[in-house]
């Protein structure tokens, strides 16, 4: 299925200056709470976003239409470029969920969720099949960013057995994600 | 302690096929360095394994979703738009910009100062000027040696006014900082226009615009700043100027 995002990276990628306004206005928002929920910092998660958008301009990011939407190819190159800023500067943001609740932006989030809902609720399904600490982990790694060592440390288990854990997670989200989508 | 899905070897990362699970860690983020961008360029240059990290960013990208968005400062599209335009106009013609690029230039001489300690850029510019009138005569020689203090050589250069083409021959040394070297034409107006990012590893052949030819002359400067990978986002030199010199016939 071809989103109107899927449509205007395409175009982004011929050259349309306002193809790629028209993706800054729809998802510019979500990418910096992405960003903005790794890193903890404004400054570094409007660096994040400014990264994005002009590398999608640059080269469309390597985006490709197909099993991926280009919506969830823009939150990973986010998430990446956060994650590479977050180990670079080799320490976690001090009260991430602090800064969130002061920045977010409930009307949008509401227009957003409105779009998402469908999405979110197979995901939020999946996610409640697993086991609990499976799912735990996963999440923290996706929207935190937490490497193994961190997660391993949260939970007081060794690397291996987190290791374990996400792929196993994932492995079966997947199969109940593509399951119904079939 | 024992917990049967625990034992449950087959879903272990184990048992997951090896690109399977390269593809998921990469899509998590989980990998660091080197075994990172091996796998941005298998990313990049097998298509298999591309479909396999797509399918990872397919399941994991929604749960984004519970993330609330945070608004933008009013500033950030400005600064996007901003830096696509220099990227557009570096690539097409380095356009002059008449304002910052003077305030640059004023200030040449403290950066001269302030970069003392930088490693040395020797530039050596042979220019040869096409005739001027339809009777042959023979090019005029030009060639700039760009120091800074402190200087050894790094870089020699001699222009082709034919082809218009700026040979470059670094000697030694680097941009060790991530930086890049951006070479410049300062002429009589002192408005600094690019003659693009060098490369201070290999030779190479660096373009000069037909707009910009009749600015070469004696008396010209040639700087080179360090500038951000890809060069100088706003058309006008924004790094530390680590060598100047002026042309001069020879």
């Amino acid at each position: 299925m071809r989103t109107e995002v899927d449509c205007w990276l395409v175009r982004v990628a011929e050259g349309d200056r306002d193809a790629l306004r028209a993706l800054y206005d729809c998802l510019a928002m979500k990418l910096l709470g992405v960003a903005m929920r790794i890193l903890g910092d404004r400054q570094d998660a409007e660096d994040v976003v400014q990264d994005v958008f002009v590398t999608i301009w640059q080269k469309a990011g390597g985006f490709r239409p197909g099993q991926a939407s280009g919506e969830a190819w823009l939150v990973a190159i986010a998430r990446n470029r956060a994650i590479d800023r977050l180990r670079a500067r080799g320490r976690r943001p001090e009260a991430p969920a602090d800064v969130l609740e002061h920045h977010a932006d409930p009307d949008a989030h509401a227009d957003r969720a409105a779009d998402c809902a469908s999405a979110a609720r197979t995901v939020a399904r999946a996610l409640a099949g697993l086991d609990p600490r499976h799912a735990s982990v996963i999440r923290a790694a996706w929207i935190e960013g937490l490497s193994y060592a961190e997660l391993a440390e949260r939970e007081g288990v060794p690397v291996g057995t987190i290791k374990t854990w996400v792929f196993r997670g994932l492995k079966r989200m997947r199969q109940q994600l593509e399951a119904a989508d079939a | 302690m024992s917990r049967p899905d625990d034992t449950d070897r087959p879903d272990s990362p184990e048992a997951m096929p090896p690109d399977e699970a390269l593809a998921l860690e990469w899509a998590l983020g989980m990998l660091a360095g080197a075994a990172r961008q091996a796998a941005e360029d298998r990313r990049r240059t097998d298509p298999a394994f591309a479909g396999l990290c797509d399918r990872w960013v397919a399941v994991l990208a929604p749960l984004s979703d519970e993330v609330p968005p945070v608004a933008p400062s009013p500033g950030l599209w400005a600064r996007i738009s901003r830096t696509i335009e220099a990227d557009e106009t570096a690539a097409r013609t380095p356009a002059p910009r008449p304002a910052p690029a003077l305030r640059w230039w004023n200030s040449l001489a403290l950066w001269r100062g302030a970069t003392a300690a930088m490693a040395a850029l020797s530039l050596a510019l042979l220019l040869a000027r096409p005739p001027g009138g339809p009777p042959p005569q023979p090019p005029v020689l030009l060639a700039a040696t760009l120091t800074a203090e402190g200087g050894g050589a790094l870089l020699t250069a001699a222009l082709d006014p034919g082809r218009r083409e700026v040979v470059l021959a670094p000697v030694s040394g680097d941009a060790a900082d991530g930086r890049v070297p951006e070479l410049w034409l300062i002429p009589a107006d002192g408005r600094p226009r690019s003659l693009g990012v060098i490369d201070l590893k290999g030779a190479q052949r660096i373009a000069v615009p037909a707009a910009m030819a009749e600015l070469v002359a004696d008396g010209a400067v040639l700087a080179v700043s360090l500038e951000p990978q890809g060069g100088s986002p706003t058309g006008a030199p924004t790094g530390p100027v680590v060598a100047t010199g002026t042309l001069a016939r020879i």
